[in-house]
């Protein structure tokens, strides 16, 4: 027969921290990556602009300069077709697309969290209706609805928000339901409702504050879509016709490419930092708040 | 045999039900849309109140909304969206003219895409090697976050105006009709790109997740090369989620055409749509709109069957009720 | 089962020493970003040609880490810490290429796993699966071939039609034997079983642990029987391994070590069981305090 163990008696076992040892709070996670920091600032950095672009931005509409000129000193992103000062229109016009970007998440993520979280909490019937409305709107081609009713409605800027607020909130809703349903699930959920609080006084302390974390991501994400679908239909000439957005922008140099290339440019890159920025910091943020062991296989 | 009727006649219905939401939002949008219709028919030139009355009782627009309400839905049911306000072409005959452009733009960059995204997608999902992935999964992240029109308008400069190496506009030669490949590539290239950038996010997070799976262990336990794992046991099942995507993707390209068309000027749906959005046509925006949902819904219909057939958990439903468990 | 599957099998190979031999096996594995747990502390365990071995112990205890380390089955993250050594056949295989793991795996050891649903390929046919483990050069067709052959030996029927089916298809008690059939189609030296029958119900479990007590005597193959149930592994192993906390804590012949435990940790494994199949009234759990003493105490069978 063998004999085992000849060394000395062993720490008492259990998980050993090998490496930090400091606990990995979502924020930790986060932080530590330059990226995320470096688009963190970025994002302030453009919603700075666009907040304070129409104070220092000089006059977007004054046709005083001289036309298509070229960047240079003093046009630092040249002049459009009809004379005007490309920077200042530039600088005044992401303060529409930002927003339509942050009013179009907020709707939707309001909208998602409510329905997904009663549908979740409440399951039963109330689920099951749900559920259908949910699968009927992921179902529907939002996209091209949304461009039909701005071109029929008229292209007020309140009635873009409201059709995407309203086409983009069942991808939160999902989340929200999933979320919820798991977590009614849990004892002290159970326990709060065994005690006889209200079921809605649980769903919003209890709930909703364990759900947060998917949902803000989601939330991140539908920020940049926005942004990207505003654009797109100032592109194609549905908006404010009276105020320059990026999208517009781009829509008044397209039939210059050939001798105007900065109006295509600029605009163009400042929706996609943006957008970029917003994407990488909901990468982030799925990371930080789903961490995952990564690849062990 | 009957569970797979059942689910298909569900799937068809619900199909169904669909279609006629979205044609009842689209006529109370019509309702809903600002100016007297009767108005535009007439212009501004004074009229009889008899001509008008006239009108009126030929357009159908002296009826209740109700009554003219299931007039329009069995008229888009029976395959009439209408006529063009512009040209007075009927729009089914419009919409036949311009489909064949986006269906072949739409096709070829789906197919593309898909291709593309699984090669990148399974290494970035099995690579050990961090800056692969890194590369792949944050390269996608920034093609995702480009403005797909803005990068059209950016091939058409490096590519048409700098280079002058490619056409920027329509399908063919001005005067011709048919697509030239030369025309297509740089549409088929935009559109392509959006569609992989998000497509190669899933297929990586799909492949990791088929690579954790338990079965793997049981592939490698058989000693196995580590490519077979991959190939045999790994890629097949990291796939299949993609069936589901690639079918739920037709939304967003043909969305995505509008714009992409027109920055290319490519005479699909897409341009007609844009066009008759310009022109205030409501009745090609209308026909346009309810041809690209039957389209969506016949996408996922297909997927739901290629699923099945794809997948032996699902195929039970054609060969045999479900699994004999004995 | 035809004979001449069996020959080459029973003899006992060339080399006097142990199949496998584990000493001082250590493995780090990882458990987050930056954590990681020593699942296997300094473990030392042999096997013999044709003996059957049985590794104890609750979850957590290192037992099936220990037994994917020997069927090089553990996972391939760079994380993953492994030192000490596993002599398998005489060569050593802890740092060993890749391609050294890739022979052993085609030829010398199987491993039965414990859930036979995520266990076998969703979207593969059960033939297909059973036929990859036969190695090379052996006829890998259907009916008459090896893979008709290996699941009537791991006890099914109707082989035809099960090679032809999906997992989904089958019973958990089926599937399991599928697992069987995939592991013992190299007609490997050593099979190790983690858990083979814990996801199955109790009538079934019987069957399928019989069929296994079968397979391995007629291949003349050493097994390492893995579980947390002591009953399980006490009718079907010459020798015995208890694990806690990453640790064997006891080991020797299985009568032995049933009969006269002397360490705690087993005679409290000992006493659970019995509580339960005895009268099945008194619950017997293991109070923390004792827990922590276990961890430090080691008992070696006397020769």
């Amino acid at each position: 027969m063998t004999v085992h163990g000849t060394e000395t008696a062993p720490p008492v076992a259990g998980t050993t921290g090998a490496g930090g040892r400091r606990e990995e709070t979502p924020t930790r996670i986060f932080f530590r990556k330059p990226l995320a920091i470096v688009f963190l600032v970025v994002m302030a950095l453009m919603t700075l602009v666009a907040l304070l672009g129409p104070v220092f931005g000089g006059d977007p509409v004054s046709t005083a300069h001289p036309p298509m000129q070229p960047p240079s000193a003093a046009y630092p992103l040249g002049t459009d077709h009809l004379g005007r000062d490309f920077l200042a229109r530039v600088l005044h016009g992401g303060r529409l697309s930002l927003f339509v970007g942050f009013a179009v998440a907020l709707l939707s993520m309001t909208l998602g969290v409510l329905i997904g979280g009663l549908a979740g909490y409440y399951g039963g019937v109330i689920d099951v209706a749900l559920v259908k409305v949910i699968e009927f709107f992921q179902a529907i081609p939002g996209l091209v609805l949304v461009l039909v009713a701005a071109a029929i409605l008229g292209a007020n800027i309140f009635i873009i928000i409201a059709i995407m607020g309203l086409t983009g909130w069942p991808g939160v809703a999902r989340i929200m339901r999933a979320e919820a349903a798991r977590v009614a699930q849990l004892g002290y959920v159970e326990f709060a409702r065994a005690a006889g609080f209200p079921g809605r006084r649980i769903l919003v302390s209890d709930v909703l504050p364990n759900s947060m974390a998917p949902v803000v991501v989601s939330t991140t994400m539908t920020v940049g879509m926005a942004i990207l679908a505003e654009s797109g239909l100032a592109f194609l000439g549905i908006g404010d016709a009276n105020r320059a957005t990026w999208g517009s922008l781009l829509n008044d140099a397209q039939p210059y490419l050939n001798s105007a290339w900065w109006m295509a440019l600029f605009p163009g890159i400042c929706i996609f930092v943006v957008v970029l920025a917003v994407n990488m910091i909901g990468d982030a943020l799925n990371d930080a708040l789903n961490p995952t062991i990564g690849r062990v296989k | 045999m009957k569970a797979v009727a059942v689910h298909y006649a569900r799937l068809l219905v619900s199909s169904v039900v669909l279609l006629l939401v979205v044609i009842t939002i689209l006529f109370l949008l019509l309702e809903l849309a600002p100016g007297n219709p009767l108005q535009a028919l007439l212009g501004d030139a004074p009229v009889s109140p008899e001509f008008e009355a006239e009108m009126a009782a030929r357009f159908g627009l002296d009826l209740p909304l109700w009554q003219r309400y299931l007039i329009y839905v069995g008229n888009v049911f029976t395959g009439d969206l209408g006529s063009s306000a512009i040209s007075g072409r009927p729009v089914t005959e419009l919409i036949a003219s311009r489909a064949p452009y986006t269906l072949v733009l739409a096709f070829w960059a789906m197919a593309l895409s898909t291709v593309v995204c699984i090669v990148l997608g399974a290494i970035a999902g099995r690579t050990r090697r961090r800056w692969l992935d890194a590369s792949i999964s944050g390269g996608s992240l920034v093609i995702f976050s480009i403005p797909n029109f803005w990068l059209g308008l950016m091939l058409i400069w490096v590519f048409g105006v700098l280079l002058g190496w490619l056409p920027t506009a329509g399908a063919s030669p001005y005067g011709e009709s048919g697509i030239q490949l030369r025309y297509m590539l740089l549409p088929l290239i935009c559109m392509a790109m959006s569609q992989l950038a998000f497509k190669t996010r899933i297929m990586r997070s799909s492949m990791i997740e088929a690579l954790g799976q338990d079965y793997i262990d049981t592939a490698r336990s058989k000693g196995l090369s580590a490519d077979r794992v991959l190939y045999r046991h790994g890629l097949p099942n990291a796939m299949l989620p993609m069936v589901t995507i690639i079918g739920l993707s037709v939304g967003g390209l043909l969305a995505g055409s509008t714009l992409i068309e027109r920055v290319f000027s490519w005479p699909g749906m897409g341009l007609l749509m844009v066009d008759a959005i310009n022109q205030k046509d409501n009745m090609v925006v209308l026909g346009v709109t309810i041809v690209m949902t039957v389209m969506i819904l016949v996408a996922n219909v297909l997927t739901d069957i290629a699923y099945g057939l794809i997948d032996p958990r699902l195929r039970a439903r054609f060969t045999r009720s479900g699994g004999a468990q004995s | 089962m035809s004979s001449e599957l069996l020959t080459g099998t029973t003899e006992p190979r060339a080399g006097g020493g142990p199949l496998v031999r584990v000493t001082d096996l250590n493995v780090c594995l990882p458990t987050g970003v930056r954590s990681e747990v020593e699942a296997v502390r300094s473990v030392s365990l042999h096997v013999d040609r044709g003996e059957r071995v049985g590794v104890v112990g609750e979850s957590g205890s290192g037992k099936t880490v220990t037994g994917r380390a020997i069927a090089g089955l553990l996972p391939t993250s760079p994380r993953v810490r492994v030192r000490g050594s596993i002599v398998l056949e005489g060569r050593e295989m802890v740092g060993a290429p890749p391609q050294a793991w890739d022979a052993v795996r085609t030829r010398t050891v199987g491993m039965i796993f414990q859930d036979p649903l995520t266990y076998l390929n969703p979207v593969m046919t059960i033939g297909r699966q059973v036929a990859e483990a036969v190695p090379a050069g052996r006829d890998r067709s259907g009916q008459d071939g090896d893979v008709g052959r290996f699941l009537a030996l791991a006890g099914l029927e109707d082989v035809d039609e099960v090679a032809r089916r999906f997992p989904h298809e089958l019973s958990g008690g089926m599937r399991q034997r599928v697992l069987i059939a995939v592991a013992i189609a190299k007609t490997p030296d050593l099979l190790v079983a983690d858990e083979p029958t814990t996801a199955l119900d109790a009538t079934v479990q019987k069957r399928v642990l019989a069929t296994l007590d079968e397979t391995v005597r007629r291949l003349g193959t050493s097994l390492v029987l893995i579980s947390h149930d002591i009953a399980v592994v006490a009718g079907m192993t010459d020798r015995i391994y208890v694990m806690y906390a990453g640790r064997v804590v006891e080991s020797g012949p299985t009568a032995d070590v049933l009969d006269a435990p002397r360490h705690a940790y087993t005679r409290a494994l000992l006493r659970s069981v019995r509580s339960l199949t005895d009268d099945g009234v008194e619950l017997y759990s293991i109070p923390d305090s004792l827990r922590a003493s276990w961890a430090r105490e080691e008992v070696s069978g006397a020769p």
